[in-house]
């Protein structure tokens, strides 16, 4: 990147291979010629070579770098230098390491894992049904609330999940959802805070009323909502959907029976 | 009318007498069939098929890429609707294969009948083509609202 072109592995490791054999020389002549030697050297130039190190890494990392580093990038850099002052590189490196962690997850958790949030009016299923059914639909399908998610879903991005579907159930009772479709096709895994979350939810959609179902579940994720107790069976097209679009006709086909009663 | 060739039609569907009569001939030229439930109406990569009316029995259209590949669901169709009338309209093999949940009544069109209809009842045909357009019109408005709300 310094010199703006391509890595040439080849020419990297000559170069490489020419200057440790030059350090080498060096070893050889200092071991061979002795203190004497050494003692030739005069000391600004071992001094100068060192400061001049130090100098030019914290140059590097503190002042060059910080333009294109967010501001808790380099609040983390500033942290490692003090802790490398104050108990050496060891402590320094798990500091960074345990800082980056930190900083990785307070990122990730500000991508939100609610990918698309619609309702049954907007997003209906593949079934094709009399106009006047799809008439219902068009007017009741705001009580089928469909949440698409994506991502890995932990502390940070269930906890928006929640906050999500909380809003949601604190309007007026006649505008509330019925059913809640979680779609999981685009999640790559849950964590046991998420678990956590799910169950909580699935708490608060019970005793609203409310039924929450779950489609797109990968086998490992099937498993655990129904170790966890979150699904009330395995049976495909009763407790879990295998897609979006047959969750979505489940839950239209519960709705139509209401809205014809109405 | 009896009850399940009405289920082709929405109450008012019909503009007057001229159209019901119309109705009335287009149902005596369809052959009335039956499917058990499981049966493949149509498959996928054949040559063009009847035009296919539903009346009572809901299908499951479903599409593979490739032999080997799970079957994708592409709807799902309740009586009153029609299948096939993509192929029979283009005159292009089928592009997914149709098949009963469960045991469907319908009605059949082949295209030879539809070309000797044209001639004698051009009212019952023009009713076809109207109805038909219909349902496609209202699929393009579902498909419409789906994209709108995958791009939002």
């Amino acid at each position: 990147m310094t010199v703006r072109r391509e890595l040439d592995f080849n020419r990297d490791l000559q170069a490489v291979g020419v200057a440790n054999l030059l350090a080498a020389l060096v070893c050889l002549a200092a071991w061979l010629g002795g203190p004497k030697l050494l003692g030739a050297i005069p000391f600004a130039v071992t001094g100068g070579l060192l400061v001049f190190l130090r100098v030019s890494l914290l140059a590097n990392w503190l002042l060059d770098r910080s333009r294109y580093l967010s501001p808790l990038e380099n609040a983390v850099l500033l942290a490692i230098l003090l802790v490398t002052m104050l108990s050496g590189w060891v402590a320094a490196l798990m500091a960074g390491l345990v800082l980056a962690l930190l900083l990785f997850v307070i990122d990730y958790s500000r991508i939100s894992a609610v990918r698309s949030l619609i309702t049954g009016r907007t997003r209906r299923s593949h079934v094709d049904r009399r106009p006047a059914r799809s008439r219902l639909l068009d007017r009741y399908g705001d009580s089928i609330l469909v949440i698409c998610l994506q991502g890995h879903l932990f502390c940070g991005t269930a906890h928006i999940l929640r906050r999500t579907i909380m809003e949601r159930l604190e309007v007026p009772s006649r505008s509330r959802p019925h059913w809640i479709l979680l779609d999981l096709r685009l999640t790559s895994g849950l964590d046991a805070s998420a678990v956590h979350t799910f169950q909580r939810l699935a708490q608060i959609c019970e005793s609203a009323g409310i039924e929450l179902v779950f489609s797109g579940l990968s086998n490992d994720t099937r498993r655990l909502l129904l170790r966890s107790g979150i699904l009330a069976g395995d049976r495909e097209g009763h407790d879990w959907f295998s897609d979006l679009d047959h969750g979505l006709e489940f839950c239209e086909n519960e709705l139509l029976p209401f809205t014809l009663r109405r | 009318m009896s009850p399940e060739p009405a289920a082709l039609v929405e109450p008012g569907e019909l503009s007057g007498e001229a159209e019901r009569r119309a109705l009335t001939r287009l149902l005596e030229h369809v052959e009335p069939v039956r499917f058990p439930a499981g049966t493949s109406i149509i498959e996928q990569g054949a040559p063009p098929s009847d035009l296919i009316l539903l009346l009572s029995g809901r299908v499951v259209v479903e599409r593979r890429d490739s032999p080997e590949a799970a079957p994708l669901r592409l709807r799902t169709m309740d009586p009153g609707t029609c299948v096939g009338e993509i192929g029979f309209d283009l005159g292009t093999p089928t592009s997914a294969s149709v098949i009963c949940e469960e045991e469907v009544r319908a009605l059949r069109l082949s295209q030879p009948r539809l070309a000797a209809l044209e001639q004698e009842e051009p009212r019952a045909v023009l009713l076809l083509h109207r109805l038909a357009a219909r349902k496609l019109a209202q699929r393009l408005l579902t498909t419409n609202q789906l994209a709108t709300a995958l791009a939002g």
